[in-house]
């Protein structure tokens, strides 16, 4: 048991996994694509052949590309790469779709059955790099452990996805992990398509300065975001804002939470050390200040006239409770893989010692939510209500149908950076609307005032009509085909380069996904641009896509 | 006048082969009291006649001309409120399969209340005493736990009683019986009888007795009249019916009666069968079985006419004896050629 | 025998095909594939030490046979436990959503039959003229139209587009004036096919009692046509609607499922279907127990009232 897990930053549980479930359109059917139109591309079918004369296979070669049913856009874009690779003639793709669970048995046990199986699946990441490529290209991360879903092994990319996660400095990170994508992009055992899109769609006459957040989980963030200088605002006269989430709420306690949803919606009611803006870049939140002392020690000053809803004041007890609060739960790793010890030098002032030095500290740190030692101690249990210092206070849930919080009338902020003391909003409900189409119909009635879980279709419908406003960034998820990289001619990288260099990405972007996203072509999405130059990406692109 | 009389009725069925005349110009009359048997083979046009008179006749049946008069109305020209008036109240029926005639998802007791109720304003306690009284007049013992029963909890016999009760129940001037112990045990089938035979008397009904079986007639009906093929082709009392048929189809009838004491080992039946409706026999519509058939009958339909005068009787007398054959306008070269054996002892009771 | 010693009859032959429901539903969790172990936690990862823990307190120690038997005495006292997921009470969690499921399903169930039995008996007794080839097309769409796209297609009509209707729930109690008006498209959604199978079922069963010769004995003795109809024809074409009543309720109950998904509504159907992306095995395990009771105890009042329906019934055993 002890590495079966997660050790990515993010604290990726197994299920996350599952990016893009659910996107259906209203109208959207499983139908075949034609791609009579895309050109083929010469060169990738003489890699191809070529890889197929090192192995001693004869064209055509079976196969058969998988989707889960439930995504109308990835049973898509399956199609679409059985379809060009069959008319090369060098293959014989089958389709096949998929019920969810039986879906994620085949993934997880590919590599094991050694199923002639290729796979259209995504990753959701995060904010550090490491979370890409750890639990996916790790040999210590093979199913079941982690999300090597191939069971992919090379021990220079194990050597270097060790090493970008214990190195700080960012100049040596960037080259790291530059190499390390370089490497997998040659080597191909899974192949990128597609970066998500984060957005987020609401009515101009009621909502102002609402803003996408890149990271699944902080969709609320420009809700009410001192530091960063956002903030929204409704245009009526009501007081309360009316969101939507596609599922329901499972857990309120970040030592537990596992679901996207239960984080965006506990997100404006707790606040971490630091905070990641819209860009990437580290801020101040709890910590005003902070530096690394030596390669494992960094020090935090607190924020001071901080209180927790419960009224109780912040202070580095409550840090050290927090973190310490991670041993023996389900979540244990996404701390105590690099925390080694708290060590309260005052009330507002702590060092952190970690047991290895970690690259991904501080975005870790930007979305670990401080809780306060009174739920350490069980005075106050967090699965009944969430305790944080967030500007926003939890009021009621209701399992199936809403939650709610209201206005922190305590928060922290003084009012300065042109943001107002107290949240402009008195009220925000999250309705719970698990039918993509009837989140689209909710919000096209007014029913919910804005939305951050709509279907690419139905994002591209209203960003046609000048009564919604939509605010799209590109997202922390990536789709990707996955190769049995185990069974001839798979094993050989010049097959899977060249099947790479078939996959209409541009196509899968425009039509199936109705512009929602970009082409992607590295394991890590080109949010993070210092790790995804566009100079970075050109390079590759030439050198390995044309 | 007679209580009821039936004018050149004419029942057509629309099938699929053609127009059907199931009854086709008959007419008859009954006297208030008087008991008129119709006899004849199945598709004779008796059961049809029986419905007729109630405008009970449903699609694809349809009375196209004739009249039916009741008590001097004119029964075909009635509104729905004043058929509903006549049917049960004025007109009473008992029907052949008396398991079928009965609701099986309600109690016998209400079943009889519910016509009590249909056309007298009594409370719904009257209504049920009623029921009982007349389930005791038709011989239900028990009659006031068995009022709460359901028709399946009764045998045959019972359940006819229960029909019968519930025919009775607003004391009809008519009573039409439509084979009313064809689906009984013959053991059971003379107390029927004798129960509508009381009963008529009793309630000074008069009664339409619909019967294949002259046995079954001879005991109770003052009158007989023989169908076939939608025609009537001979009237007579029943007596004079029994001792000198006058046509040779109710000769035939008459051979295939089973009479006590009779040791035949096969009735005689009167060889082929009814003809086709849609497409009947020219002339007299019995020749192409009718042993002294002769080229006449082949050319001609014969009238109904009396036996003694060879006159057709635009209003015979109840006492008058018809038959539609050609043996009586002497247009019969060879004549008919029959005897009437009266055993002793034997026959008719 | 009378009806109350039949119904007590029925009841007593009943709970042995209850204990088979809870058998069937208690092997759920052990013929789902891998260690149930993994379905307690929710397929979380958890140290050696928590997870015996977990087995000890799950009971999943001991054999087989006692943990049913301890299982059931448990859901005999409404004891259903904790979900791994949530932390929250199982039977609690059910208790909040099954009024709402009874209600849409029992409304839904109601329309099928205001709509259906009226429309039936109109189709059977004006057979062959154009109200019957109207009811009869419309039913045949009733039946064709999946709930899925019927409740989406209500939802942009009256919803969207005409505004007359809010496309998720209004934020009021359940008995509320509101949330009853909203209840109106998923009643029509979940309903719609019920009630075209109510009433195909009851116009061909009344063509065939129209034929039964106690319809004539009931006119022959003076009856309104509508006393003919409603009280003599329609109470035995209703045995055979009620036979298919059983089927019915498993129509609705998967019915509910999809309706309860389009219209957010926070019902038994979407509570199971969460259930089972969030593998809260708990509160599938209890669903799963509470739907098979409600088929069984409905099919059960079929019978009831096909008995009350049809007195033959009650002798014949």
């Amino acid at each position: 048991m002890a590495e079966r897990g997660d050790r990515d930053t993010g604290g990726l549980p197994r299920r996350s996994v599952l990016a893009g479930l659910g996107v259906a359109g209203i109208t959207g059917t499983a139908g075949c694509i034609s791609a009579d139109d895309v050109a083929v591309d010469g060169d990738a079918e003489e890699l191809i052949a070529d890889g197929f004369r090192e192995e001693g296979v004869e064209p055509p070669v079976e196969a058969t590309i998988y989707a889960n049913s439930e995504s109308d856009e990835r049973v898509e874009w399956a199609q679409l790469v059985a379809h060009e690779l069959n008319a090369t003639g060098l293959f014989d793709v089958g389709f096949e779709s998929l019920e969810l669970r039986s879906y994620i048995d085949l993934v997880d046990n590919m590599a094991e059955n050694e199923a002639n199986a290729l796979i259209c699946f995504g990753f959701i990441g995060g904010w550090d790099p490491h979370a890409y490529v750890y639990s996916a290209f790790h040999s210590d991360s093979a199913t079941p452990n982690g999300h090597n879903i191939t069971h992919y092994e090379n021990e220079t990319v194990d050597r270097l996805i060790d090493e970008g996660v214990e190195t700080v400095d960012s100049h040596e990170r960037v080259e790291i992990y530059e190499k390390l994508q370089e490497r997998l992009v040659e080597d191909a055992p899974l192949s990128f398509v597609r970066a998500h899109e984060e957005n987020v769609v609401y009515r101009a006459d009621v909502v102002d300065g609402f803003r996408a957040y890149p990271v699944s989980g902080g969709e609320y963030t420009s809700l009410y975001a001192p530091t960063l200088g956002v903030y929204t605002e409704l245009r009526t006269d009501a007081d309360e804002l009316v969101g939507d989430v596609g599922a329901g709420i499972s857990s309120y306690d970040p030592t537990a939470i596992d679901d996207d949803v239960s984080r965006i919606v506990t997100g404006p009611i707790y606040e971490g050390l630091l905070e990641v803006d819209f860009d990437g870049r580290i801020r101040p939140l709890l910590a005003t200040d902070w530096e690394q002392l030596d390669e494992t020690t960094w020090r935090f000053e607190l924020r001071e006239d901080v209180r927790f809803h419960t009224g109780e004041p912040f202070t580095a007890a409550d840090v050290q409770a927090t973190l310490e609060r991670y041993e023996d739960t389900p979540r244990e790793r996404a701390v105590f893989e690099w925390y080694d010890d708290v060590e309260i030098r005052d009330g507002h002032e702590l060092d952190l010692h970690l047991r290895r030095p970690y690259g991904p500290l501080e975005t870790t740190l930007g979305q670990l939510p401080i809780v306060p030692e009174s739920v350490a101690d069980g005075e106050y249990d967090l699965s009944n209500r969430p305790i944080g210092t967030g500007p926003y206070v939890f009021d009621e849930h209701d399992e199936d149908q809403y939650w709610r919080m209201k206005a922190n009338p305590d928060h922290w902020h003084d009012g300065s950076g042109g943001v107002p003391e107290t949240p402009p909003i008195e009220t925000v409900t999250f309705r719970i609307v698990t039918e993509p189409s009837a989140r689209h119909g909710a919000i096209a009635r007014g029913d919910v005032h804005l939305s951050t879980a709509l279907s690419g279709e139905s994002v591209a419908a209203f960003a046609s009509d000048d009564e919604y406003v939509v605010d799209r960034t590109t997202g922390a998820a990536v789709d990707f085909l996955g190769y049995p990289i185990y069974r001839e001619p798979f094993t050989n990288p010049k097959v899977r380069r060249g099947i790479s260099r078939l996959i209409p990405r541009e196509r899968i972007v425009e039509d199936v996904f109705h512009g929602a996203g970009r082409v992607a072509y590295t394991p890590i999405s080109p949010l993070h641009d210092e790790f995804v130059s566009p100079a970075f990406e050109s390079e590759l692109v030439d050198e390995y896509f044309s | 006048m007679a209580l009821l009389e039936v004018e050149d009725l004419v029942v057509q069925f629309y099938t699929e082969d053609g127009t059907v005349r199931a009854v086709d110009g008959i007419s008859y009359e009954i006297d208030r009291g008087e008991t008129v048997a119709l006899v004849g083979e199945s598709g004779a046009g008796k059961s049809v006649t029986c419905l007729s008179l109630l405008r009970l006749l449903e699609r694809p049946g349809e009375i196209v001309s004739g009249e039916i008069r009741f008590d001097g109305r004119d029964v075909l020209g009635l509104s729905d409120e004043e058929l509903r008036d006549l049917r049960g109240n004025e007109i009473a029926m008992v029907f052949q399969d008396p398991s079928a005639a009965l609701n099986p998802v309600y109690t016998v007791g209400e079943q009889i209340a519910e016509a009590i109720r249909a056309h007298e304003d009594v409370t719904d306690e009257t209504a049920r005493r009623r029921a009982i009284d007349l389930l005791e007049r038709v011989e239900i013992p028990d009659a006031a736990s068995r009022y709460s029963e359901y028709p399946h909890e009764f045998s045959g016999g019972m359940q006819q009683r229960v029909v019968i009760a519930m025919a009775l129940s607003c004391e009809p001037d008519l009573l039409v019986c439509d084979e009313p112990t064809t689906a009984l045990d013959v053991t059971i089938e003379a107390g029927i009888l004798e129960l509508l035979e009381d009963l008529a008397a009793e309630f000074d009904t008069a009664i339409q007795l619909v019967s294949h079986d002259l046995g079954v007639v001879a005991g109770l009906c003052d009158r007989v009249q023989v169908m076939y093929a939608g025609e009537i082709v001979e009237r007579a009392p029943t007596e004079e019916l029994y001792y000198d048929p006058k046509h040779p189809y109710t000769v035939g009838l008459m051979a295939s009666i089973p009479r006590i004491g009779d040791d035949r080992d096969e009735l005689p039946t009167i060889p082929g069968s009814m003809p086709d409706l849609v497409d009947v026999p020219t002339g007299c519509r019995f020749h192409p079985r009718c042993p002294y058939a002769e080229e006449a009958c082949r050319l001609r339909a014969p009238s109904l006419v009396d036996v003694e005068t060879g006159v057709p009787a635009d209003e015979p007398a109840p006492n008058d004896h018809l038959a539609a054959c050609h043996e009586y306008t002497d247009d019969l070269v060879d004549g008919l050629d029959y005897e009437v054996v009266v055993e002793d002892g034997g026959g008719l009771e | 025998m009378s009806l109350a010693n039949y119904v007590l009859r029925r009841v007593v032959v009943t709970i042995p095909v209850l204990l088979g429901v809870t058998a069937i539903t208690f092997s759920l969790l052990h013929v789902a594939p891998g260690d149930p172990i993994d379905v307690v936690t929710g397929f979380q990862n958890v140290d050696d030490d928590v997870e015996a823990s977990l087995r000890a307190e799950y009971g999943l120690d001991r054999p087989v046979w006692e943990q049913y038997l301890v299982w059931v005495a448990d859901v005999l006292t409404l004891e259903f436990g904790e979900s791994p997921v949530t932390g929250r009470d199982v039977g609690a969690t059910i208790a909040e959503r099954l009024p709402y499921t009874l209600l849409l399903g029992g409304s839904a169930w109601l329309l099928s039959l205001l709509i259906g039995i009226p429309a039936g008996v109109v189709a059977a007794v004006k057979r062959g003229e154009p109200a019957d080839e109207v009811s009869r097309i419309a039913a045949l769409a009733g039946i064709a139209t999946p709930n899925f796209w019927l409740g989406l297609v209500l939802l942009l009509v009256f919803g969207v587009h005409l505004g007359w209707f809010r496309v998720i729930p209004p934020d009021a109690p359940l008995l509320s004036l509101e949330m009853l008006w909203f209840m109106l498209l998923p009643t029509i959604t979940l309903g719609t096919a019920s009630a075209a199978l109510v009433m195909r079922l009851l116009r061909s069963s009344m063509l065939r009692e129209l034929n039964e010769g106690y319809v004539r004995t009931a006119r022959a003795k003076g009856l309104r046509e509508r006393t003919v109809i409603w009280k003599h024809v329609l109470r035995n074409s209703l045995i055979a609607v009620v036979t298919v009543a059983g089927l019915q309720i498993t129509l609705l109950v998967d019915g509910a499922v999809v309706v309860e998904q389009v219209f957010s509504w926070p019902g038994m159907g979407r509570l199971l279907v969460d259930a089972i992306g969030r593998r809260d095995f708990p509160v599938v395990q209890a669903s799963v127990l509470l739907i098979g009771v409600t088929v069984v105890v409905a099919n059960l009042l079929v019978d009831i009232t096909y008995s009350y329906l049809d007195p033959r019934i009650r002798y014949d055993r």
